[in-house]
């Protein structure tokens, strides 16, 4: 830990702010740690909201709880009701806490976890179709034009008498900020924790205009997001009222953007996504247009995913935002990496970057959790085969298994074309795109075999082999398994039209085997040979669905006419069930 | 310095510093003037990265290029863009290393900074390590 505290310093941070800080009973960072911090000259910001009780902490019971759990909370956890006691010895604590590290305090925030996340915001909304937006998958379709109106004024408990989420974060503020709050005990006035991470541009603002007019002056507040479809154009409204709110009072009140720029809580898998490189540079300009803007901060797995990379540029951006990525690489890596493999580098990124965002059909980081990346042809192709009231067959949580560790499915159970909707024709479109995806695939391998060739012999080479060369490659193959599955759909479809024209099959058939074993060999590269992780992802496809599919495709072409007896998506699911029961 | 005029006068901004680099021809003199203990710590590890040719790319991995760029002459003024800079650590990595299994208290990591004398470069690169550590 120390080592990355350090980094910190290296490039140029005043604060390190630790995820989850108390979320529930950890007590986190450790002492030792803040005490290294100090003597390194950094600061950082407490939550001093009693968080969620996912671990009921021993100082409260199950009394102090809310009684009513949607959707305040985030996926699984309950929250402490603002009105019993519990709530309140909670925070009391964390400002005694607090109090032994006010020499290296930056701010203090209230509710960094207590947020109505989305999932299961959903539930709730009204009249509102819910759609994918659960951790693993809400940025499927949260995104662009497609976003939630989720409901989320809604009540709490039958303690504090049906308190809106953001009047209950209110009345937290305006206690921390009385006279007997974090003032008087010689602390930082307490700013508020938005978390951000799927919830629908009219609620955000909903939630701002209720809790920015509690914001003492000089709190410092923080708008958290997700790694995933919400650029800063979301959360606007959290710097432009606390504008409002200080040039009327000259209260100098703050707001910072905290992204996490890859989901470090192992649910998604280490594979590298480019678009977070521009997400920084968005998020820069459009937060800087706003006084009160204190900075946007970013935040990875660090290891793997390109995680430093984005880390490492987050902090610099932050010292200094003239430049973006394309043309800040060059200038910071050449000397260390070379000028040439440096460009290739860019070039690779932007092709990763393309196809992860479905060559620009999505807005925002659509894609940033890869889980369910390529194999939903109505994400696709939506101009031709629209979102069928977001109950298609293919949606995320028909075919997820549980959050942590499971194998998803490749579409619903027991999913069947009766409207007859998956048609060579509707499926074209998505066939297309998707061959153009592969040929930008094909375009970053070679860039990054040509950097492979530019590495020299020598320590640095290993740092780029594993960082760099080999996290892109298992990027790119991932990406490839998954479009050579959603290739063969549209051949699948096309088989079962030949046969009742009567019409030869073999080419086409041929050609699903082989998009079909190509998807295996991929997906084989990248979960055998990626380092530092198990053989086994959450949320991957089941490698013996493919070879189950594989093994079909070798027996249509033996007898195309087999294809008849199943539609797409009945062969998809029959392929699921029978390798869950074994055969 | 300032006052014989070989460094030029500036003020700097919280947490700002200047890195200037002299060669009068019988020696090479790095002057690192800061506002701050942490504007004194990032002078210095701006002379390993402009000096050095170091970038500070991984918490594990300080990289240096064979050949540093050890220039006879810099004048650097930097001043932060944003008053508050925030590295977030988001892995979770204490304390049940949930994230990553590396980074562990305690554990040495592997740096693979290279002080490689340059024209003159040797003695400045060793006393930055010595001075700073790698960590």
């Amino acid at each position: 830990m120390r080592h990355f505290i350090a980094w910190a310093v290296k490039n140029r941070q005043n604060v390190v702010l630790f995820d989850d800080t108390w979320a529930s009973t950890t007590e986190f960072p450790s002492p030792e740690i803040l005490q290294y911090m100090h003597r390194r000259g950094l600061k950082t910001i407490l939550n001093v909201h009693p968080g969620n009780a996912y671990r009921l902490d021993p100082d409260v019971s199950k009394q102090d709880l809310c009684d009513k759990r949607d959707p305040r909370m985030g996926i699984y956890y309950p929250v402490y009701c603002v009105d019993k006691p519990g709530f309140w010895k909670l925070v009391d604590k964390r400002l005694k806490t607090a109090a032994k590290y006010r020499h290296m305090l930056a701010g203090l925030i209230c509710n960094q976890d207590e947020g109505p996340l989305g999932w299961r915001a959903e539930e709730s909304a009204e009249g509102v179709d819910p759609v994918d937006n659960s951790l693993a998958g809400f940025a499927e379709e949260n995104s662009g034009t497609r976003y939630l109106k989720p409901k989320l004024y809604t009540s709490a408990c039958s303690t504090c008498g049906e308190v809106p989420n953001a009047a209950k974060w209110a009345r937290a503020l305006q206690r921390l900020n009385g006279p007997q709050g974090s003032v008087a005990q010689g602390l930082p006035p307490v700013g508020h924790g938005r978390a951000h991470c799927a919830v629908a541009d009219p609620d955000d603002e909903l939630v701002a205009r209720e809790v920015v007019p509690h914001l003492a002056p000089g709190s410092l507040s923080m708008v958290w997001v997700l790694p995933n479809c919400n650029r800063a154009n979301r959360v606007e409204s959290w710097p432009r009222l606390i504008d409002e709110m200080n040039r009327k009072d000259n209260g100098k009140r703050k707001v910072f953007l905290l992204r996490e720029l890859i989901y470090g809580c192992s649910a998604d898998m280490p594979l590298a996504v480019p678009s977070t490189l521009d997400s920084i540079d968005i998020d820069f300009e459009i937060m800087r247009k706003y006084e009160s803007t204190a900075t946007c901060a970013g935040g990875t797995y660090v290891m793997h995913s390109l995680g430093w990379l984005m880390d490492w540029y987050s902090m610099r951006k932050q010292w200094d935002p003239s430049a973006r990525w394309q043309s800040w690489l060059p200038t910071n890596l050449s000397q260390v990496l070379g000028r040439e493999a440096v460009e290739l580098a860019v070039e690779a990124l932007e092709l990763v970057r393309d196809v992860q965002m479905y060559d620009g059909l999505v807005e925002g980081e659509y894609c940033a959790y890869y889980t369910m990346w390529g194999l939903n042809p109505h994400h696709v192709a939506p101009e031709t085969i629209p979102l069928p009231n977001s109950r298609g067959p293919f949606r995320y949580d028909k075919v997820r298994g549980n959050w942590w560790g499971s194998r998803r499915r490749l579409v619903e159970a027991g999913a069947r074309d009766k409207e007859g909707v998956y048609t060579a024709e509707n499926l074209a479109p998505a066939d297309r795109r998707l061959r153009r995806l592969r040929g930008k695939l094909d375009a970053a391998d070679a860039r990054i075999t040509r950097i492979e060739g530019l590495l020299a012999p020598g320590v640095n080479r290993m740092f780029w082999e594993e960082h760099l060369v080999r996290t892109l490659r298992y990027t790119t193959a991932f990406l490839r398994s998954r479009t050579a599955v959603a290739l063969s759909y549209s051949d699948y479809a096309q088989a079962r039209e030949q046969v009742r024209q009567g019409r030869d099959t073999s080419a086409v058939l041929a050609e699903g085997e082989k998009v079909v074993r190509e998807a295996l060999n991929e997906q084989d590269f990248y979960i055998r040979r990626r380092p530092g992780f198990g053989i086994d992802y959450p949320y991957e496809m089941n490698p013996d669905t493919l070879r189950w599919l594989l093994e079909a495709w070798r027996g249509l072409r033996q007898n195309p006419e087999k294809c008849l007896d199943l539609d797409l998506l009945a062969f998809l699911d029959r392929a699921e069930t029978e390798v869950a029961q074994g055969h | 310095m300032e006052a014989t005029g070989r460094v030029p006068e500036i003020a700097l901004a919280a947490e700002g510093f200047a890195l200037d680099i002299i060669d009068d021809g019988a020696e090479r003199v790095a002057v690192l003037r800061a506002e701050g203990k942490l504007g004194l710590q990032y002078a210095v590890y701006a002379l390993a990265e402009h000096f050095l040719g170091v970038r500070f790319v991984h918490p594990l991995f300080d990289l240096a290029p064979e050949v540093p760029p050890a220039p006879s002459e810099l004048h650097l003024d930097e001043t932060p863009a944003m008053g508050l800079r925030i590295l977030y650590e988001a892995a979770h990595t204490l304390p049940d290393l949930r994230g990553t299994g590396i980074l562990r208290e305690g554990t040495q990591g592997h740096t693979h900074t290279t002080a490689t004398s340059g024209p003159g470069g040797g003695r400045i690169g060793s006393a930055i390590m010595s001075a700073c550590g790698t960590s």
